[in-house]
């Protein structure tokens, strides 16, 4: 006889609002439902009332993790649709970009998935190297998060020969620290207990279900969109697609570990060969009518953006598919078999994402002491900045 | 998670990496973006900044005749200041802008 | 799968056939040869549908189903239907992949997908009035 367990929307796992609905047989989960839409902005409504231009922004806070992404695909479908290409050093520089985002977002995504298998140490050991890479992104783009780089005909800052040498460094770190997350996690007992076996996903269920990026990768689909539809300078910097035949969500995790290899020897090569150069070319804001379509690879699996054009300077439609929103499916079909004390860890795995928060997700620690600053603390701190 | 002990022995010999944040200051890098300042000499008022904001949350100001960024609104994305003409809006490196007054969120 | 093969393999079921640019290509198809050019592609393992898109076109609206027929190859279907009928199979037995993109389709634009298995709200809430559908053009001019 099954009993209907509810999830949701605050969550105890994801710090996202979702509501799922299992349904188990004693441990064991039968059935679940994912109920979405507690998120939902009306973005691609929003997007008709504004201008290509400031919907660069609009399309960077769809997610704080993958902000750069969001805007790098949103400025190459209108850079297509108005056939104009941005210049060769811009290509590089985005591809740096990206890279850097796809390590950030690998590493925060091994800490939690760390955190929620109990492993809080190597919690704060992922999100210290983080913290390196969000140095870096600070001294490049002004800002940690929503980087503000990307803009139509190309990028809006330059790369100067200081900001690669200090990303050589820390990318040097990073790989030493990589290694070791790898034997960790290759070789610990503990977490190949939780992990191996746990939400596996078929690789005819993850094809049927068209799941993307590394969960479909983590099941034996070979497909990258960086390799199959390249973009930006992907051409010109090779590098292995990495697969995974387990299915679950050890496979998962191994892969994002590998991939943050990849990243490093792309961001390598593209510091080695970037050209110099124009880093933008100019966009006039009327766009003749046209459509176009344009996807790339984002940390999480294939973004797709589809722009069409009527004359004026605003989108006739602008269409966003993110990955979480193609894997939720497959994401469903994972809980099936898996244990409730599994539930939080299968459900991580996908690296979720809802239609992209707006927001970085924020993990309150409980450090078993608590301060507090007198009023007369904080005026004085405040007091001597303002 | 035994194999980690090595990782956590090696981290009490290494300095932390928190920073005692407010008693200690970090100064952020050049360029980056913070609240916006007018410098209200070098506006000649072409108001290319308004068009710009992506936000709309730029206007004129009553009083001063020039622009009045709310800070409410803004995103912090530096269009305005990479748009002026005559470098009028810059991007300070001031962050510390939570406020209870409305009336100092503002940039003018 | 290249193109060329995709164009021969659904040329009886297609009215235009155009590539369009670097690995794209638009067609045009009737609602009535839909499913059968798709189960054509699903049995030549042309298998992942990336999206779906609506647009209101005004007195029509365009569906477009975006397929990745293998090597960075999209192919961008279209079907176009008149808004008097607004009807359209589900192919979520072909694709499975299919069954949010079509919801999404249904509450966003009214689009009513025969046949669907789960015909619920996507992202809109189960307190939203019935016949209004906001990414048609006349949820735009409600609002002004």
């Amino acid at each position: 006889m099954s009993f209907t367990l509810y999830v949701g929307p605050q969550h105890p796992s994801l710090k996202e609002p979702e509501h799922f609905k299992f349904e188990v047989e004693g441990e064991e989960v039968v059935k679940a439902d994912i109920r979405l839409g507690y998120v939902h902005r009306g973005i691609e409504r929003a997007m008709q009332d504004r201008s290509y231009p400031q919907n660069v922004y609009l399309a960077e806070h769809i997610c704080g993790i993958c902000n750069i992404v969001h805007s790098a695909t949103y400025c190459q479908t209108i850079e297509r649709l108005a056939g104009i290409d941005p210049p060769d050093r811009a290509r590089y520089i985005r591809t740096i970009i990206l890279e850097l985002e796809r390590i950030h977002s690998h590493l925060l995504w091994l800490g939690v998935a760390a955190h929620e298998m109990g492993f809080d140490t190597l919690f704060m050991l992922s999100w210290r190297d983080r913290e390196k890479i969000m140095d870096i992104r600070e001294m490049i783009s002004g800002s940690r998060i929503h980087s503000a780089m990307n803009t139509i005909g190309g990028v809006r800052r330059d790369l100067r020969q200081a900001h690669s040498l200090k990303i050589t460094e820390v990318l040097d770190e990073i790989e030493k620290a990589a290694e070791r997350y790898l034997e960790i996690f290759a070789s610990d007992r503990a977490i190949i207990a939780r992990c191996e076996g746990v939400g596996i996903l078929s690789k005819k269920s993850a094809v049927d279900l068209c799941a993307v990026g590394p969960t479909a990768r983590a099941s034996g689909v070979k497909v990258d969109i960086r390799k199959e539809d390249p973009y930006a300078a992907y051409e010109e910097t090779p590098f292995e697609i990495v697969v995974e035949n387990g299915g679950d969500v050890l496979a998962r995790t191994l892969i994002r570990i590998r991939e943050i290899f990849e990243s490093i020897e792309i961001i390598r090569r593209a510091l080695d060969m970037l050209p110099k150069g124009p880093i933008r070319e100019r966009f006039v804001p009327q766009v003749a009518k046209a459509e176009a379509v344009c996807r790339s690879e984002a940390p999480r699996g294939e973004l797709l953006y589809f722009a069409m054009s009527n004359g004026t300077e605003r989108p006739e439609r602008v269409r966003i598919r993110t990955p979480t929103y193609a894997n939720v499916l497959s994401w469903q079909e994972m809980f099936k078999g898996c244990t409730i004390a599994e539930i939080p860890v299968v459900m991580w795995s996908i690296d979720p994402c809802f239609g992209c928060e707006d927001r970085v997700t924020i993990v309150d620690l409980d450090k078993g002491k608590t301060y507090s600053l007198s009023r007369q603390e904080m005026r004085k701190w405040s007091a001597s900045t303002s | 998670m035994a194999s980690a002990i090595f990782d956590v022995i090696k981290n009490l010999f290494r300095k932390p990496a928190t920073v005692k944040y407010p008693y200690v200051r970090v100064e952020p890098p050049d360029g980056f973006r913070g609240r916006p300042i007018i410098d209200k000499d070098k506006c000649i008022k072409c108001w290319l900044c308004i068009s710009v904001c992506p936000n709309k949350a730029i206007s004129v100001d009553r009083e001063t005749e020039k622009p009045r960024i709310w800070l409410g609104r803004c995103i912090f994305c530096g269009e305005c200041a990479s748009s002026c003409p005559t470098r009028a809006i810059t991007m300070s490196k001031q962050f510390e802008l939570a406020t209870f007054d409305k009336e100092k969120a503002v940039s003018r | 799968m290249n193109i060329e093969g995709v164009g021969n393999l659904l040329r009886d079921f297609l009215d235009e056939f155009n590539v369009t640019g670097v690995r794209r290509t638009s067609a045009l198809i009737k609602k009535e040869n839909l499913r059968s050019a798709l189960l054509a592609l699903k049995r030549s393992n042309v298998d992942h549908l990336s999206a779906i898109t609506g647009v209101d076109l005004g007195d029509e609206i365009l569906i477009i189903y975006h397929i990745d027929c293998g090597g960075g190859e999209l192919l961008n279907l279209k079907v176009k239907l008149p808004k008097g009928n607004l009807k359209l199979p589900t192919i979520t037995d072909i694709f499975p992949g299919a069954i949010l993109y079509e919801r999404d389709l249904m509450e966003m634009l009214g689009v009513e997908v025969e046949g669907h298995p789960d015909p619920r709200h996507l992202f809109l809430p189960d307190d939203w009035p019935p016949d209004v559908y906001p990414m048609r053009k006349e949820f735009l001019e409600e609002k002004k």
